[in-house]
């Protein structure tokens, strides 16, 4: 390659590098998301000013709250009191005037003698104090309580060990989502962090869960994550449900080495923390639209073998998987079909080393590649097709590649889809 | 009120129309989609208070890539260390007769991205964005001559690499 060829090639590798970066239209979304945030001064947050929204909204809880303490003793001065002990000593006559709610509660012997003592229906006794009614009140309110917009996750008291201290930032662009679970007075929130500085493959990526406390964010738990876990794990999406949280996971293949680990997750609330479900591998076979196939005809030294090699290229941002044969067809000049490439595991250009064809998931820089190949003179009964056609599909797609005026195509094979951009597998080991 | 609105218009028109090329230059450097979205976002949301002088300015995308540059290399330097997984797949070096193009573009890629973080950003500068060497000396933020020594080592990597037998260094651009 002389100097020139380099500094072609360099810029023809960028340029078609660059095809492969991210799709602008979710980072504009964010971009303008987070300006209007700061616009309206809700990102930038620490100390007082975080904790300014709950305070006001505890506040005018507790103010409502004395309004109706209020007005229901007045009702209940109103009311004839029956004697403190009417409860447990007997039957209860009704009473002659007052709502129904004080009635069922005097006439219902396990009620709370504290609320029946104050005429105040217990099903109101806690409904203003999170702390005291269980989770009853997430799970009934459409909006939960936002105790948690506005902190900066920068000074929460992140997991021990997580990284080196004053490190831990959140992911920017996951959110935090909240999710309410039984026994929680209020929603616990999920922060996806990470180490400041690292990006997302050197650096585990956890999901931590804090709640609400007076005194500020607890920690109650780290999803996903492990100390020492070499699996670098990278959790890349949360999904919120009824008292669980299914996240979307990376994770290191060392077999692979790289990061082709997809898989979920789903932890269910129980007894005060969340349990891990089992990892549901998350990646699927690719489709047409995902992939990227390139193709180039190759040859065997001597000359005797010629054929295709195809790459192929995960464009979407999910990891995708490709196994087994690519179809291969031998047309004619009209398009009839002549043949099909006999599938065969390895030949003279490519294949298998050894075993199955491999599962290869594709993603990012990972490629996958196969070989289609024939012979270019007559050996033994297998037919030959002159100026051919080649036509093949990808396991398990529509998408073609076609590859016409192939002088001489003798007893075309096709093999597996292989790790790599050779269309050759490696030998194990 | 009404600067508010027309530094939020400015900037939502920048970001609608430089985010794609900020993507580009982000992957290119990162060799990552996901670092490469949250380099661009960073960068954009840390320079969107003080908009109205970066509006200011003669080439408002040079400086935002500019920004992006030093932010990435900041990056590279507090995450020098601890663990960095490649997604690049380790192969056996192909058979000579074997599909050379393909080969080369593959042997080029593998080693542009093990290239250090200035060398991969001078490189990402002259040859997809096209600048002469001072244009890529001011938004690295140092001098010409450190540039075309920058650019010579990686040529001189991506020759070993790739088999030129050329050994004349980079002489710089011609403009």
């Amino acid at each position: 390659m002389t100097p020139d060829e380099l500094d072609t090639a360099i810029r023809q590798e960028l340029q078609f590098a660059a095809r492969l970066a991210p799709d602008p239209g979710p980072v504009r979304r964010r971009v303008l998301l987070a300006a209007e945030a700061l616009d309206s001064g809700g990102l930038p947050s620490r100390g007082l000013r975080a904790w300014t929204v709950p305070l006001l909204a505890a506040a005018a809880v507790l103010v409502a709250l004395g309004l109706t303490a209020a007005s229901q003793a007045l009702r209940a001065e109103r009311a004839p009191t029956p004697p403190a002990g009417s409860i447990s000593t007997g039957p209860v006559s009704p009473a002659p005037t007052g709502g129904t709610s004080t009635a069922s509660a005097r006439s219902t012997p396990s009620a709370s003698p504290t609320a029946s003592a104050s005429g105040t229906p217990a099903r109101s006794a806690g409904a203003g104090n999170p702390a005291q009614n269980g989770g009853s009140r997430s799970a009934a309110s459409s909006a939960p309580t936002d105790w948690f917009h506005g902190l900066d996750a920068t000074t929460l008291p992140h997991t021990l060990g997580l990284c080196p201290a004053g490190l831990v930032d959140n992911v920017p662009g996951m959110g935090a989502p909240s999710v309410s679970v039984a026994g929680e007075p209020e929603p616990l929130w999920l922060v996806p962090v990470a180490c400041a500085g690292a990006t997302g493959d050197s650096s585990p990526r956890p999901v931590e869960v804090f709640r609400y406390s007076p005194a500020g964010p607890q920690l109650v738990q780290t999803l996903a994550y492990q100390a020492g876990d070499p699996r670098s794990i990278v959790v890349t999406s949360i999904k919120v449900g009824a008292g669980t949280v299914t996240l979307g996971e990376s994770g290191y293949d060392t077999e692979r080495d790289a990061r082709s680990l997809r898989f979920t997750q789903t932890y269910t609330w129980y007894s005060g923390h969340f349990e891990a479900g089992p990892q549901q591998d998350a990646v699927r076979a690719c489709a047409d639209g995902q992939l990227m196939v390139t193709g180039a005809h190759d040859a065997s030294q001597d000359g005797s073998a010629a054929g295709v090699l195809l790459t192929y290229t995960n464009t979407s941002d999910e990891p995708c998987a490709l196994t087994g044969y690519p179809g291969a067809s031998v047309l004619d000049a009209a398009g009839q079909p002549l043949a099909e490439a006999a599938r065969t595991p390895s030949g003279p250009l490519g294949g298998l080393s050894a075993g199955d064809p491999p599962r290869v998931v594709l993603f990012g820089q990972i490629t996958g590649s196969a070989v289609v190949e024939w012979a270019t003179a007559a050996q033994g009964t297998g037919a030959c097709y002159p100026m051919a056609s080649v036509v093949i599909t990808p396991p398990g797609m529509s998408v073609t590649s076609r590859f016409d005026n192939q002088p001489t195509v003798c007893g075309p094979q096709v093999h597996p889809v292989v790790y790599g951009g050779t269309g050759k597998q490696q030998a194990a080991g | 009120m009404e600067v508010v609105t027309r530094v939020a218009v400015d900037f939502a028109r920048f970001v609608e129309d430089g985010t794609s090329s900020l993507l580009g230059t982000a992957y290119l450097l990162t060799r990552d989609r996901q670092a490469a979205e949250e380099l661009v976002q960073d960068t954009l949301v840390a320079l969107y208070p003080q908009w109205p002088r970066v509006a200011a300015v003669q080439s408002p995308i040079a400086y935002v890539r500019r920004s992006l540059i030093n932010r990435y290399l900041n990056q590279q330097r507090r995450a020098s260390v601890g663990e960095r997984i490649s997604e690049l797949l380790p192969e056996r070096q192909p058979a000579p007769d074997f599909s050379r193009r393909v080969d080369d573009r593959d042997q080029l890629r593998r080693v542009l991205s093990t290239l250090p973080p200035r060398q991969r950003a001078a490189v990402v500068l002259r040859y997809f964005h096209d600048l002469s060497d001072q244009q890529v000396a001011d938004e690295l933020g140092c001098r010409a001559t450190t540039v075309r020594s920058l650019i010579s080592r990686a040529l001189s990597t991506l020759r070993a690499a790739s088999g030129t037998d050329d050994r004349s260094d980079y002489q710089g651009d011609l403009r």
